[in-house]
């Protein structure tokens, strides 16, 4: 895989994204960081795109979500809920389903829970990871 | 927290700018002298290229605060620095720019075609003629100018979280085209509202050579300039953004210059308009500048630019054919300079 070729636009662009990123993580603000993995993402979609993007995009939009994320090297796509969300669980239960009929290999749930990252097995047996 | 550092030089000391609450939803964004950004920006990509060596020449016109800023750079660089300005530049600035070792050209006969612009460039093109290897930043045209406001940007949304909406005066078109290019990856409903004043070519209105509010607006079109960034457009007078310029100062106690006064009046109307949107406001210099001028009552009586109120709000116009002589105000709606006026203009 060639690596990404970015504009001198999008190498500045990651300037505000780690502005934004340093207010969510100080805030502890789920929906600017949801804007910061959007964007990011949308960035990426210039160079490795994910085919399915825009569906999960307005799918997200669509259940409350605070934004995408993506690997820039892989063929992983994630929808991020607030944690602190009350509508939490039917959320993401709404979007398990709708994700599962996507036709995707594999659905992980991730949970953070102070710096523990909690990986939770949904569907399939295989994760896709790097695709190179 | 980040350690407290010492500044490696006035640029970096300076640079960037301070925000400041003036209302629940209104953020001023204080800039000590906000070219230098794309200055310092232009020229570290030039050396990067290997166009600039100590020693090399740099020549620019301009006749505001771009120049100021290339004459400290260049200072501190140990480039030579050449300006091509014209009798607009004010004999303080004139001063400074020559105490930091620039040489300022001023151009005062005005060419028998295109008047003192047309003099301006044609001198700027016999000096780069004469000094072959020389960079010229081309602020109107380089693509590094708004490129270079992704730090403004990144200070904006670490110090604000969301933004909703970026005021700012118009001029290169460097700062807003560029900073809203930035915020809007990240908030894509940012709504972007323009500031320029009567008599400038940059939203449709007809040139006039003598403005009384300098530093933004142009007689010329920068390529710079994305019209497409604009959701509103606002033209401002002289005798309004004096006024807003020391309403400013009365009330803050920030003294900045008078196209931060101009982007001040439309900003407060526009965050007292939108109570749940958030709003950032460049003031692009200081006020030392203006002190003989527009922060001088008996020359605003002298010079007609004395105004005892301003107007509550904007008068709301469809088509900048019908812009009256007063602030007023334009739904741009992103739209193209042919989709707004109908027809296209020649860049500078």
């Amino acid at each position: 895989m060639r690596p990404a070729q970015y504009s001198q636009w999008e190498i500045e662009a990651f300037r505000p994204l780690l502005g934004l990123l340093r207010r969510a993580l100080h805030t502890q603000d789920a929906r600017l960081l949801g804007r910061v993995a959007s964007a990011s993402a949308r960035i990426n979609q210039r160079h490795l795109p994910k085919p399915c993007f825009e569906r999960l995009e307005r799918l997200g939009e669509e259940l409350g979500a605070v934004g995408l994320q993506v690997a820039h090297s892989g063929s992983v796509i994630g929808i991020l809920f607030d944690g602190a969300s009350p509508d939490r669980e039917e959320q993401i239960e709404e979007a398990r389903a709708r994700v599962a009929e996507m036709g995707f290999g594999s659905l992980w749930r991730f949970t953070t829970r102070g710096d523990e990252l909690l990986p939770q097995f949904l569907e399939g047996s295989v994760v896709e990871t790097a695709a190179s | 927290m980040r350690p407290r550092q010492v500044n490696s030089s006035v640029i970096e000391a300076v640079e960037l700018p301070d925000i400041v609450a003036l209302e629940p939803n209104l953020f001023g964004v204080s800039f000590f002298l906000m070219k230098l950004i794309p200055a310092r920006f232009i020229l570290d990509r030039a050396l990067e290229e290997g166009r600039l060596a100590p020693g090399s020449v740099v020549i620019e016109t301009t006749s505001g605060t771009f120049g100021l800023a290339l004459a400290i750079l260049c200072n501190l660089r140990g480039y030579r620095l050449h300006l091509v300005s014209d009798p607009a530049v004010d004999p303080a600035l004139y001063r400074r720019m020559v105490d930091l070792g620039a040489t300022v050209d001023i151009v005062t006969e005005p060419a028998a075609v295109g008047g003192i612009q047309q003099a301006r460039l044609d001198r700027l093109a016999e000096v780069r003629a004469a000094h072959p290897g020389h960079f010229w930043p081309s602020q109107y045209s380089n693509v590094n100018n708004p490129l270079s406001y992704s730090c403004c940007a990144e200070l904006l949304v670490e110090a604000m979280g969301q933004v909703d909406c970026l005021v700012g005066s118009v001029g290169s078109g460097g700062s807003m085209c560029g900073t809203s290019s930035y915020l809007r990856m990240l908030f894509p409903d940012l709504k972007v509202v323009g500031v320029d004043t009567h008599g400038s070519v940059l939203f449709g209105l007809p040139d006039e050579k003598k403005r009384l509010l300098r530093g933004l607006g142009n007689s010329l079109m920068p390529q710079n300039l994305d019209h497409t960034a604009f959701d509103e457009v606002h033209w401002v007078t002289g005798q309004e953004a004096f006024l807003a310029t020391r309403q400013l100062h009365r009330k803050h106690a920030l003294f900045a210059g008078p196209t931060s006064g101009a982007a001040y009046m439309v900003a407060r109307w526009w965050a007292r308009e939108n109570p749940g949107a958030r709003v950032a406001v460049l003031f692009p210099d200081e006020g030392y500048r203006y002190q003989d001028t527009v922060y001088d009552d008996s020359w605003l009586l002298a010079n007609g630019a004395s105004l005892d109120r301003l107007p509550d709000e904007p008068i709301p116009c469809v088509h900048p054919g019908e812009v009256p002589r007063c602030w007023s105000r334009l739904h741009w709606e992103r739209r193209t300079y042919e989709q707004v006026l109908g027809r296209g203009f020649e860049r500078a």
